[in-house]
């Protein structure tokens, strides 16, 4: 970088600013000076820790096209259109982002288990959701739809219907508008909402317990057999906090260069 | 061609009608605000009115609130209206080639004879060398070229412009207005602007709207030469005072009188305005004694650069002047002075 600017900050901004950075920072490099670096391969390639990061990537995944399908629509809904009672609908979808996920997961519970709204009937069908891996994707979608939604629908704000009412006096039906110039325009923010939403799901803890349970290789994602083995083997523990730490990192990296691009 | 219009938006305070002929092009004329953008927006169908019509070629693009009528929705993309805006908005992710290729693509074609009208487009603009690039390496002028080509590839039956020069560079200007005169020629267009060079070169006819409403139209130079309202004297460079028949002059309502020459007989009281060039007006430090001519006491309220004179304006009256004469006599905002006119350089005719 060539020649740097003046920062115009009072000096002492900075003590309060390396503090919170080492409050960040300091447990995460006390949890690497645990690490017990000669057990570690041995301590995250156990059965049930393989099982639990397969099934985490997994319901991830997964939780994350469900966020991009649904969300997307929700986002160009919410920005685009007006109707009554749309201002609460928009803080009824973003209600996830502030509840604790335990709620959230005894509220699935009582729609989709067993004995729940709609969950009586589909065990008439002979569906059951709770304490399934569905049920594990359900709870992860349940807490990561928002941060979707929330980044593509500023993004979409941001970007004003300027040139999609260009598009369409050119010519372009509603559909294309969407497919060739809506969704490229916001492409970036839809990239980085969906990044965040994975990094969300692969992090839920509360909302699965409750509504999935805990049961390896169906429901135990990693979160859970950290937790788990935290009681049992305490450098297992470590180790796949570590694990998903890194997880982490390269997924924050990428929530970046989508940013940027 | 023919399109015929009306639109009633309460909350912008619009209420006009118009009509536009096969291969006219109509500008509309309007201070800031009078409502032009938002009758441009009701023709393209971005906004719906209150009440309103709109038929081109016999088809009901649009009827909504009349009585009787049933009601008619055509959505934008079917219109066959395409709109120019003042900034080129072209698609940030697609090159200067796949932005003129949209149009074509919606309506159905092919990508390679999408690919081949938006060369030919292009080229039509003198922009075929800027194809390859995307809008970010574009200057303004360049950019809005591409725009022009873009919207005229849709092959619109009608073409609507909302000030498309008014974000240029001045140097840039002139050029885009004498393509947009080439490919203009022609076609049906509406071209909203506040500038009287567009008027003059693109349009055959004007529509001066204020407040929301028609308060002029006619031929393009007819209407600049004789205007009957302030706003289109303002833009036209005219002095005007309106008021009513007095003699063989015009006294406004706020008792200043203007004599000057009527092409037609006029009665006494009637409305009528006078109407002369800033240059047919000498400014004296004191009323000039025992001379024929109309002399108006006024205090200036600003000097701007006009060409190779200075414009000496007031609230009401303008004066050209040298910039010598501006020195001599100490032209200053605030400076009380005498503008003078010889009545044979005002025309009176009734408003």
């Amino acid at each position: 970088m060539a020649g740097s600017r003046y920062p115009g900050l009072p000096g002492w901004v900075f003590v309060p600013a390396a503090v919170g950075a080492l409050f960040v920072v300091l447990p995460l490099a006390a949890m690497l000076g645990t690490v017990q670096w000669s057990d570690f391969p041995s301590l995250i390639a156990s059965e049930s820790s393989v099982a639990a990061l397969v099934l985490s990537l997994q319901t991830s995944t997964t939780s994350t096209v469900l966020c991009v399908i649904l969300g997307v629509p929700m986002a160009m809904v919410l920005a685009r259109s007006a109707f009554p009672g749309q201002q609460l609908l928009r803080s009824l979808t973003l209600l996830p982002l502030v509840l604790p996920p335990v709620v959230g997961g005894i509220a699935l519970l009582y729609t989709f288990g067993r004995k729940g709204l709609i969950g009586e009937s589909l065990e008439v069908l002979g569906i059951q959701i709770a304490f399934s891996t569905t049920a594990v994707v359900m709870a992860q979608t349940f807490v990561a739809l928002p941060f979707l939604v929330v980044s593509l629908e500023g993004a979409l704000r941001t970007a004003g219907r300027r040139y999609e009412s260009v598009a369409a006096t050119l010519g372009a039906r509603p559909t294309t508008v969407l497919r060739r110039v809506t969704v490229p325009l916001v492409l970036p923010a839809l990239a980085s909402g969906a990044v965040l939403s994975f990094a969300r799901a692969l992090g839920e803890f509360g909302a699965t317990i409750t509504f999935a349970g805990s049961l390896q290789g169906v429901t135990r994602t990693l979160p859970l057999e950290i937790y788990l083995q935290r009681e049992t083997d305490p450098d297992a523990a470590v180790a796949l906090s570590l694990v998903l730490v890194v997880i982490a990192v390269i997924v924050v990296g990428l929530g970046r260069g989508a940013r940027g691009a | 061609m023919t399109f015929e219009f009306s639109a009633t938006v309460r909350e912008r305070d619009l209420d006009l009608a118009f009509t536009v002929d096969d291969r006219e092009v109509v500008a509309v004329l309007g201070p800031n605000g009078s409502g032009k953008s938002t009758a441009l927006s009701v023709i393209a169908g971005l906004l719906r009115p209150d009440a309103g019509h709109a038929t081109l070629d016999g088809r009901r693009l649009l009827d909504v609130g009349r009585t009787g009528a049933t009601p008619a929705w055509v959505p934008p993309h079917a219109r066959g209206i395409a709109l120019l805006a003042q900034e080129p908005l072209l698609f940030p992710h697609l090159t200067a080639l796949d932005n003129v290729a949209f149009g074509p693509r919606s309506l159905g074609q092919s990508r390679r004879n999408a690919r081949a009208a938006a060369h030919h487009w292009l080229d039509e603009v003198d922009a075929s060398q800027y194809a390859d690039r995307k809008p970010g390496q574009l200057s303004g002028g360049q950019a809005q070229r591409v725009a022009v080509a873009r919207a005229l590839a849709a092959d619109p039956k009608l073409l609507l412009l909302d000030e498309p020069m008014a974000a240029l560079d001045v140097t840039v200007a002139p050029a885009l207005r004498q393509m947009l005169r080439r490919v203009l020629r022609d076609r049906s267009a509406v071209i909203v602007t506040h500038n009287v060079l567009d008027a003059l070169l693109l349009a055959n006819r004007v529509i001066v709207i204020d407040h929301g409403h028609v308060v002029e139209e006619g031929p393009t130079t007819q209407v600049l030469a004789r205007p009957r309202n302030p706003f289109t004297a303002r833009i036209a460079g005219l002095n005007m005072v309106r008021g009513t028949v007095d003699g063989h002059g015009v006294r406004s309502s706020d008792g200043l009188m203007v004599e000057g020459l009527a092409g037609h007989a006029l009665a006494q009281g009637d409305p009528a305005v006078a109407v002369f060039r800033p240059s047919a007006v000498a400014v004296y430090r004191h009323p000039p004694g025992g001379s024929p001519r109309n002399a108006v006491p006024v205090t200036i309220t600003d000097l701007e650069p006009h060409g190779e004179q200075v414009r000496v304006r007031t609230s009401t009256l303008s004066a050209d002047v040298t910039a010598p004469a501006v020195a001599e006599l100490d032209l200053v905002p605030g400076a009380q002075v005498v503008f003078t006119v010889k009545a044979s350089e005002v025309a009176i005719y009734g408003a």
